[in-house]
C-alpha cells in the first residue's frame, strides 16, 4: 500500500472519501486550512430501508464525484494543476463504494503527475485530532468509534497504530442504529436517540454494562438485545427514559475502559474521534475524565466527526511528511485494518 | 524513423472496457490500435486499470496531452466494473479537457463481427439472465435489431429462433451455450471473443467523437438495465 518517498509537504493536497453513505471533496493547504468541505450525504436515499444498501450508495457516489471535485477547486480558487497530492480512503469499507474514490484519486494524480496517499478511513478519523491540536503529546490514546467500528487504539508515533481492544460483535454506532429502529425512530440512530435521551432519565432502566471490567475490548450486541426485550416486557419505560438509559450504558462501557487504558498505559494525551464522538454525552464524560487524569483532551468539531474528507486530506498531508506514498496500484481495501509495521514506510 | 517532435497533437483516443470478468484499454489512431492491454482479472481490474492505461501511452512513447477523446463502454455490463470505467473516463476528460465518448458494450463486442445478416451480442447479467441484443453487420454497418434488454436462457433462445440468429458472440452465449444450442444453425463465438475489447471500443468512440457526439464530462452515465432495487431483491 505504500512505496518509499522522499518526505514532502504538500501545498495543496486533495482529500476523497467515498468509504460508507457519505461522498466528500475536501482541500487542505499546508496541512491545516481547510480550502473546502464538500460532504454530500445519502442518509435520506437510504433511510427508506433502515440502512446503507450498498447498491444504492455506489450509484449515488458516482452522480457526485465529479461534480463535488469542480465545486471544491471553484471554493478554493484553485485549479487541477496547483494540487500537490491527493489523498483518499482505501478502506474499510463498502468495497464498490471505496472503488470510486480510489478510481477518481489514481486517474488525478496519475494525469497530473502528483504523489497518491491511500489513507485508511479510522486512521483520518485519529488524524481528525490532529485539526483540533497540532502538538498533542504522544503517547495518545484514541477511542475511535462509528458505525462500523469501535477501537481503543495507542498512538506512540504518528502512522504507527497498537490497537488495544475493539468491538467482538456489533460496533457502539450500530447498536444506536438498531436501537433507534426497533423504535421507529429511523436512520441513523445516534443523533435521534442523543435527541430523545436529553428529556429522560438515564437511571430509568439499570442495562448491565457488558464486560465493563474485562479487557479493552467492547460488546454491544448484549446491550442491544437487553433493549429490545425491555421494548417487550410489562414495566416497558418511556422511549426518552428508554433512550437516556441506553445511551448511559454504551457512553459508561466506553468511557471506563478508554480512562482505564488511559491509565494503564500512561499516556499523555487523550482524543475521541469517529461518528459517534458527536454524541455530547459521550464528550462531556471523556472530557472530564481527562481533566480528572490531568490530560489534554481533543475531540473533532462536530461537523468533522462524521465521514469526511478534511480528515482524509488531513491524513495524507501527515503521511505525506513523513515519506508515505502510494503506488498507482494501490486497491480497494474492504476489510482494511488499523495497524502498520514501522519498516514498510520510508 | 518518425522524429520525436512530430506529436499525436492530441489525435489519441482511449478506449476503456471493465464491463465483464476481464478489463481492456487500448490507444487507438485513426481507426487503428496502437497499443492494447488487459486480461481476465475479475477482482483487479481497479489495481491494474489506471496502471495499464499510463502504460499504453507510454510504450507508444505519448502522453495524456496528446489525448484527443476518451472512449468507455456505459452498458450493460457489470455495475460495479461500469461505474470504475465511467468515474475513470469522467475525470481524464474533467482534468485534461478531451473529449468524452459511451461506446454501448453490446455494439463493441458486435463491431468484431462483420459479415453477419443476425448477430446476437450478449453479456453474462448473472442472476440467471443477458444482457443482449441483435445486430445485422452485414452491410459494413452496424445495424440494430432489438434493443439491450434483459432476457433469461429461454426468451434468449426464442427470440434468436424468431430473427433466425447465425452468430452469437460474447460471456452471456458462451455461459449458456448449452441452452442456444436448441437454435438451428447458430454458431458460437470462441472463448477467447467472449471478450469486449477496449480497441474496439476506441475505434468506435473515435468515430463517434469525429461525427461530433461526445459529451460532456457531467453528462455521461452507466446504463444499467436493471434497477439498483430489483439488484437487491427489494422489489
Amino acid at each position: 500500500m505504500y512505496i518509499a518517498h522522499p518526505p514532502f509537504k504538500p501545498r495543496y493536497i486533495l482529500g476523497l472519501e467515498s468509504s460508507c453513505d457519505e461522498t466528500s471533496v475536501a482541500i487542505l493547504a499546508d496541512g491545516e486550512r481547510v480550502l473546502a468541505n464538500l460532504i454530500s450525504s445519502q442518509i435520506p436515499l437510504h433511510s427508506r430501508y433502515g440502512g446503507v444498501v450498498p447498491e444504492v450508495a455506489c450509484r449515488a457516489h458516482l452522480e457526485v464525484l465529479n461534480p463535488l471535485l469542480a465545486e471544491a477547486l471553484e471554493r478554493a480558487q484553485i485549479g487541477f494543476h496547483d494540487l500537490e497530492a491527493v489523498a483518499v480512503t482505501c478502506g474499510p469499507g463498502l468495497v464498490g463504494a471505496v472503488l470510486l474514490g480510489v478510481a477518481v484519486a489514481k486517474t488525478l494524480a496519475g494525469t497530473l503527475d502528483i504523489p497518491l496517499i491511500g489513507v485508511n478511513h479510522m486512521e483520518g478519523h485519529l488524524f481528525s485530532a490532529l485539526l483540533e491540536d497540532r502538538c498533542l503529546p504522544l503517547p495518545l490514546l484514541c477511542l475511535l468509534v462509528s458505525g462500523g467500528h469501535t477501537l481503543l487504539c495507542l498512538v506512540e508515533r504518528w502512522g504507527e497504530y497498537r490497537v488495544l481492544g475493539s468491538t467482538r460483535d456489533d460496533a457502539a454506532g450500530e447498536a444506536f442504529d438498531k436501537v433507534s429502529k426497533a423504535l421507529g425512530l429511523g436512520y441513523p440512530g445516534g443523533p435521534k436517540i442523543q435527541e430523545l435521551a436529553q428529556k429522560g432519565d438515564p437511571q430509568a432502566v439499570r442495562f448491565s454494562r457488558p464486560m465493563l471490567n474485562e479487557g479493552f475490548d467492547f460488546s454491544f450486541s448484549g446491550l442491544k438485545t437487553a433493549v429490545l426485550l425491555h421494548l417487550q416486557s410489562p414495566q416497558r419505560v418511556s422511549d426518552p427514559d428508554l433512550c437516556a438509559s441506553f445511551q448511559e450504558a454504551v457512553v459508561d462501557v466506553l468511557a471506563t475502559k478508554a480512562l482505564r487504558a488511559a491509565r494503564q498505559f500512561g499516556v499523555k494525551s487523550l482524543a475521541l474521534a469517529g461518528g459517534v464522538a458527536a454524541n455530547k454525552a459521550l464528550r462531556q464524560r471523556l472530557a472530564a475524565g481527562a481533566q480528572r487524569l490531568n490530560l489534554p483532551f481533543v475531540c473533532p468539531q462536530l461537523d468533522l466527526c462524521t465521514d469526511n474528507a478534511v480528515m482524509i486530506a488531513k491524513a495524507g498531508w501527515e503521511l505525506a511528511s513523513r515519506g508515505w506514498v502510494s503506488p498507482l496500484t494501490l486497491d480497494a481495501k474492504p476489510n482494511l485494518e488499523l495497524a502498520r509495521s514501522p519498516e514498510a514506510g520510508a | 524513423m518518425i522524429p520525436k517532435e512530430i506529436p499525436f497533437q492530441g489525435s489519441l483516443v482511449l478506449g476503456l472496457d471493465c464491463s465483464g470478468e476481464s478489463f481492456s484499454v487500448a490507444v487507438v489512431r485513426q481507426g487503428q490500435a496502437l497499443a492494447e492491454r488487459g486480461g481476465y482479472s475479475p477482482r483487479s481490474h481497479l489495481r491494474r486499470l489506471f496502471p495499464d492505461l499510463k502504460g499504453c501511452l507510454e510504450e507508444i512513447g505519448a502522453s495524456f496531452k496528446e489525448v484527443g477523446a476518451v472512449a468507455v463502454t456505459v452498458g450493460p455490463g457489470s455495475f460495479t466494473g461500469l461505474r470504475l470505467g465511467v468515474v475513470t473516463a469522467r475525470t481524464i476528460a474533467q482534468v485534461t479537457g478531451c473529449a468524452l465518448v459511451g461506446v454501448n458494450t453490446l455494439e463493441a463486442l458486435a463491431q468484431a463481427h462483420w459479415g453477419c445478416p443476425c448477430l446476437l451480442a450478449g453479456l453474462d447479467a448473472r442472476r440467471g439472465e443477458i444482457f443482449a441484443a441483435f445486430f445485422d453487420t452485414s452491410s459494413g454497418q452496424l445495424r440494430r435489431l432489438a434493443p439491450d434488454a434483459a432476457y433469461t436462457p429461454q426468451q434468449l433462445v426464442e427470440r434468436a429462433q424468431e430473427l433466425n440468429c447465425r452468430l452469437a458472440v460474447g460471456s452471456g452465449p458462451w455461459r449458456y451455450r448449452q441452452e442456444l444450442g436448441a437454435v438451428p444453425d447458430l454458431l458460437l463465438a470462441p472463448l477467447q471473443d467472449a471478450q469486449v475489447r477496449a480497441a474496439q471500443v476506441g475505434v468506435l468512440g473515435e468515430e463517434a467523437w469525429r461525427a461530433g457526439r461526445s459529451v460532456d464530462y457531467l453528462h455521461l452515465e452507466p446504463r444499467y438495465l436493471r434497477s439498483a432495487e430489483v439488484q437487491l431483491g427489494h422489489k
